[in-house]
């Protein structure tokens, strides 16, 4: 694991004032962001898939966001929403759109696209995936809540 | 006449505190439960409400009464301060009659306060450097990416002060990120992680996670909405970058 995974804290601040976030949330933000990211590295190290990793980094930041909420007297998605931001695909999604363009612009009567159609499916089928196990992951405790307490907790 | 007043009051009560909820960036079962819950806890046998995009509804029930009510709640920007503060006033409206809910809802809805521009625009410069680190850059990819990024969300901010729809401030705005990092691309080695860093900030997360969390708890229609929603901004986002690229050359 790379100290570059502290860069996810300045990263999820970012979104947390975009999203107006109290002040004094900012900070478990930050090290909830950190810790999304570390587990991402250390899975990526242990051979897990991108979107398995993305998907058991969420979920973990869901539940301690749904943990954490009620106990600081903020609503739950001001702690996962916002940590699980640097985790998203940005580069897949741009490696996508890139390919797409040399797509587009291929002559050889659409030959020379094939290795570039080939790499912006796989970037974008990526990127999909992951952004689909962070969104599942993250909004998942929702789904197990205990009949004593609701969505708004 | 005056079951029926009360009945009034709790229904407007409900409503008013669900419009709130959803405006500030709840999801669906969020906004549904705030208003069940403050609806009960002010006195009424029963509350139904219906939420669309858009809309908040909420019927409720007293003593085989029924007043229905159905408001527009068009999102207002994400305001998580407003939503915690929002839940607090759910949680704690057993007890308080509906004038006092009004009452707190109003002072909350006064006394909300937003980052400033000058706080706001600097995080996401500082937020999308941070990702370039990420994505591996170097520190002038992680500069020229904060830079485009910060840009780019001041033109944004300036786009939505003049009403554009999300579609075409995307459009601009990843244009403008993507043309100033290729513009300043030979100050560094990491051309790629600066350029896919520094549009980040138009990613609609908050629509994409409420759109999930809307499927995921039934809320099949609204779920889609926010992911439509999602995707036309992305679908902008993708334009304007390939645009910049197209013209200006790929780093």
């Amino acid at each position: 694991m790379t100290w570059t995974v502290l860069f996810a804290g300045p990263a999820a601040l970012g979104f947390a004032i975009l999203f107006n976030v109290r002040r004094r949330a900012l900070l478990p933000i930050a090290l909830l962001a950190i810790l999304a990211k570390s587990v991402t590295v250390v899975l990526a190290d242990q051979q897990f898939n991108a979107v398995v990793s993305a998907f058991l980094a969420a979920l973990l930041i869901g539940v301690i966001a749904y943990i954490l909420g009620p106990a600081t007297g903020e609503a739950s998605p001001v702690y996962a929403f916002a940590a699980v931001v640097p985790l998203i695909p940005g580069f897949y999604v741009f490696q996508a759109l890139k390919a797409l363009e040399s797509v587009v612009v291929a002559d050889n009567g659409g030959i020379s696209a094939q290795a570039p159609l080939i790499e912006a499916a796989t970037s974008a089928i990526t990127a999909a995936g992951i952004l689909l196990a962070l969104a599942i992951g993250v909004t998942s405790p929702v789904l197990l809540l205990p009949g004593t307490r609701t969505p708004e907790d | 006449m005056d079951e029926r007043a009360d009945l009034e009051q709790i229904l407007q009560s409900a409503l008013a505190v669900g419009v709130q909820v959803h405006k500030a960036g709840g999801y669906t079962a969020r906004t549904d439960a705030a208003m069940r819950r403050v609806a009960l806890a002010l006195g009424a046998d029963k509350a139904d409400p219906a939420i669309t995009a858009t809309l908040v509804g909420l019927t409720v029930t007293k003593n085989d009464w029924s007043r229905t009510a159905v408001k527009s709640a068009v999102n207002a920007g994400i305001n998580f301060s407003e939503l915690t503060e929002l839940s607090e006033l759910a949680k704690d409206s057993a007890g308080k009659s509906p004038e006092q809910v009004r009452g707190e809802l109003d002072t909350i809805v006064t006394n909300s306060k937003r980052y400033g521009l000058g706080v706001v625009l600097p995080a996401v410069g500082v937020g999308s450097a941070s990702l370039a680190a990420l994505y591996g850059a170097d520190p002038a990819g992680m500069v020229i990416a904060g830079i485009a990024g910060g840009l780019g969300a001041t033109l944004r901010a300036w786009l939505i002060t003049h009403h554009l729809k999300p579609f075409v401030f995307s459009v601009f705005c990843a244009f403008l990120s993507i043309s100033v990092v290729l513009a300043l691309q030979s100050w560094t080695e990491t051309p790629n992680a600066a350029l896919a860093a520094c549009v980040l900030y138009l990613v609609p997360g908050v629509p994409l996670l409420n759109g999930t969390a809307d499927l995921l708890t039934g809320y099949y229609l609204n779920g889609l909405v926010r992911l439509t929603m999602s995707t036309v901004v992305f679908v902008g986002a993708s334009i304007g970058l390939l645009a910049a690229l197209s013209l200006w050359g790929a780093a």
